[in-house]
């Protein structure tokens, strides 16, 4: 008899374990460029946020269409370049003008044209560790994870189909409606994607 | 890359210029006008003629790099099989396609050397030994470019001096060419070894330059042409074959023709960079003027669907690139010469006003080229919005050809020894001149075919073309 009332606690248990994979957002699959370019405007126009487009190769113009600001990463390079400019200039100055004097051919201690190379590469150096790292985190990689990765659908996001997915997130979200209104925007599949 | 399929070839495109006579009479006065006054103050003074060869010389090779720089954007653009620059390809050919005017207005640099007065070219005096500093000529023989002192300086107690007759000349009374004496290293040059810088030689050279200038452009504008009518794809293949040579030979005669036409100036005088000095800014004055032209032919209303705003930054990026590489490539020779110190090669960097120590009137000449062709179009160009106004890249396009004279008067005229800076009218004559006959040729070249290659392969793809950064 005691089994008997035991066998339900399991039985919760495992529910419970179920409840912890939640929703996490919808994933749309579209055949071709005009369709997931048609789509994404759609889903722009109705107002959501968190959403993405993923696709086998760049579609000009995406950015436009769904309304994706300018990157900053510009000015965290011009930053970078000028961190390195500067620092290039003070090293030098600091290790050939204060620090060491040396007398190298009858020139003077610190003079800019033997400079520039050094103010140079510093610069190039800083400017390219900004642009890649930059770019890394901007984009939030590297990313081991993701659970669009569970789809069995979406490994052709890499091959020959164009993919929307809207996180659970976005204020607009409802797991109906939204689903409603990628179907009407001429998606081929909708899928939930839970983690 | 994906394109969307409605921008294929549009058909309501101008691309048949219109302005071609209008242009080639202002250019022709220009010519005439220019020329004519030009030779008429070449007359007068103790050496008639010096100031205006200079002069000529300078507007001679300001036209001259912006035709060889189009010839080299020609030619990249089919080495790399371009797909974006089919647009604009017409008028970058159409401006190297000047080359053969430019070959016949080198005619009085050539007959400046066959008269062997020295006027331009100092070197180009006859061989003659009383003309050149004692002993030099036993120690040209022998391979040195020293000469054992002369019996005055030993008997001074100098020691053993490195000739240097540039370095230490006084630079406030005009020269004249009758006393110029060449020195060991220079008589060198000029009778033993190669015999570079012997006359015939050097008009050989000139010659075959022009020529093989010349045949590159107007091979390529044929053929361009030639595919208007026919489309066939063929002749883009052809092209693309012969680009990667004719990029060498120009490579080749490009650096030779700097070195003969401007390094010798100074006949003492080497730089290894000179060549790539040149280059850099051919390329960036000629895609200046690339985007000039471009620019002014949207504006009266021409190939206003074949070129677009895309096409625009790719060529500001070009300006930008080459504004720095000219910047590396400039600062380059300019510190290299400066940290070696060494006597021969810093005596023409001291004469062009870059001694710090000992500024001379060509040292605001070099500070303005500094800033105005480096770090201010630098700054100016980096931005991505910059690239993408019209108006705005315009200007700096003009900016840009502006510096690039500016450029090519500080590389000659300090040649001019001991007159300082000093512009006269006849360099403004000299530049409406030679720039008139430009104008013409190419207002010519402009009317006789379409502005844009109209059956090119890649013409799909020029026109969906979008920058995706």
């Amino acid at each position: 008899m005691s089994t008997v009332i035991e066998e339900p606690r399991e039985e919760t248990e495992i529910a419970s374990e179920e409840e912890t994979t939640e929703l996490v957002g919808l994933l749309a699959e579209f055949k071709d460029v005009d369709s997931i370019m048609k789509a994404a405007r759609g889903v722009r126009n109705a107002g959501f946020i968190r959403w993405d487009v993923y696709s086998p190769f760049p579609i000009h113009g995406i950015d436009a269409v769904m309304g994706i600001k300018p990157t900053i990463l510009p000015w965290l390079v011009l930053g970078g370049g000028l961190s390195g400019l500067i620092g290039g200039l003070t090293l030098q100055w600091f290790v050939n003008a204060y620090d060491y004097q040396f007398m190298i051919s009858g020139k003077p201690y610190w003079s800019l044209p033997a400079n520039i190379p050094v103010i140079f590469e510093c610069t190039v150096l800083l400017s390219a560790l900004t642009a890649v790292f930059g770019m890394l985190m901007l984009n939030r990689l590297p990313m081991h994870y993701n659970p669009l990765f569970k789809s069995e659908r979406f490994r052709r996001a890499t091959d020959d189909r164009f993919f929307i997915a809207i996180d659970a997130q976005d204020a607009k979200f409802d797991e109906h409606d939204t689903a409603a209104l990628l179907e009407s925007l001429g998606a081929t599949a909708v899928e939930t994607v839970e983690d | 890359m994906s394109h969307s399929s409605d921008s294929t070839t549009r058909t309501d495109d101008r691309t048949q210029f219109a302005g071609g006579g209008k242009l080639f009479k202002i250019g022709a006065t220009m010519a005439v006008a220019g020329l004519g006054l030009a030779l008429i103050m070449g007359f007068g003074g103790p050496t008639p003629f010096r100031r205006f060869l200079f002069s000529y010389l300078v507007a001679l090779a300001y036209f001259l790099s912006l035709a060889l720089g189009s010839l080299a954007f020609v030619l990249l653009q089919h080495l790399t099989r371009s797909g974006w620059s089919v647009g604009v390809r017409r008028v970058a050919e159409n401006i190297a396609s000047t080359l053969p005017a430019l070959g016949v207005l080198a005619i009085p640099i050539v007959l400046s050397v066959m008269m062997g007065n020295g006027y331009l070219y100092r070197w180009a005096i006859p061989e003659n030994a009383e003309r050149s500093i004692p002993g030099a000529h036993e120690a040209a023989a022998k391979g040195e470019d020293e000469v054992p002192p002369a019996p005055a300086a030993k008997s001074a107690g100098a020691p053993k001096q490195i000739i240097q007759e540039e370095a230490v000349e006084s630079t406030d009374r005009p020269e004249n060419p009758r006393d110029f004496k060449l020195d060991a290293l220079t008589l060198m040059k000029r009778d033993f070894g190669l015999h570079w810088l012997n006359p015939w030689f050097f008009i050989l050279r000139v010659v075959v330059y022009f020529l093989v200038w010349s045949g590159i452009a107007v091979w390529y504008r044929k053929q361009s042409i030639l595919q208007d009518k026919t489309g066939d794809a063929n002749i883009t293949l052809a092209m693309q074959a012969r680009s990667a040579p004719a990029l060498v030979a120009l490579g080749l005669t490009l650096t030779f023709g700097a070195f003969d036409l401007l390094m010798s100036l100074d006949p003492h005088w080497y730089s290894t960079i000179f060549g790539a000095y040149y280059f850099a800014g051919c390329a960036v004055a000629s895609y200046a003027l690339l985007t000039l032209i471009v620019f002014l032919l949207q504006r009266s209303g021409y190939l206003r669907d074949s070129i677009n705003i895309e096409h625009y930054h790719d060529l500001g990026k070009y300006m930008f690139a080459f504004t720095f590489f000219y910047g590396y490539i400039a600062f380059s020779q300019y510190m290299l010469l400066w940290y070696a110190n060494l006597p021969e090669t810093t005596a023409w960097m001291a004469r062009h006003g870059a001694s710090t120590a000992h500024p001379n009137a060509f040292s605001g000449v070099i500070v303005t080229i500094l800033f105005c062709k480096i770090l201010v179009p630098f700054a100016a160009i980096l931005s991505r919005h910059v690239k993408r106004a019209r108006g705005v890249l315009a200007f700096w396009a003009v900016w840009i050809l502006v510096f690039q004279f500016v450029d090519m008067y500080w590389i000659v005229m300090p040649e001019l020894r001991g007159v300082g800076l000093s512009p006269r009218p006849a360099d403004l004559a000299c530049l409406v001149g030679v720039g008139g006959v430009f104008l013409a040729v190419l207002s010519r070249k402009m009317s006789a075919a379409s502005l844009r290659p109209m059956a090119d392969p890649r013409l799909p793809e020029t026109l969906a073309h979008v920058n995706a950064y």
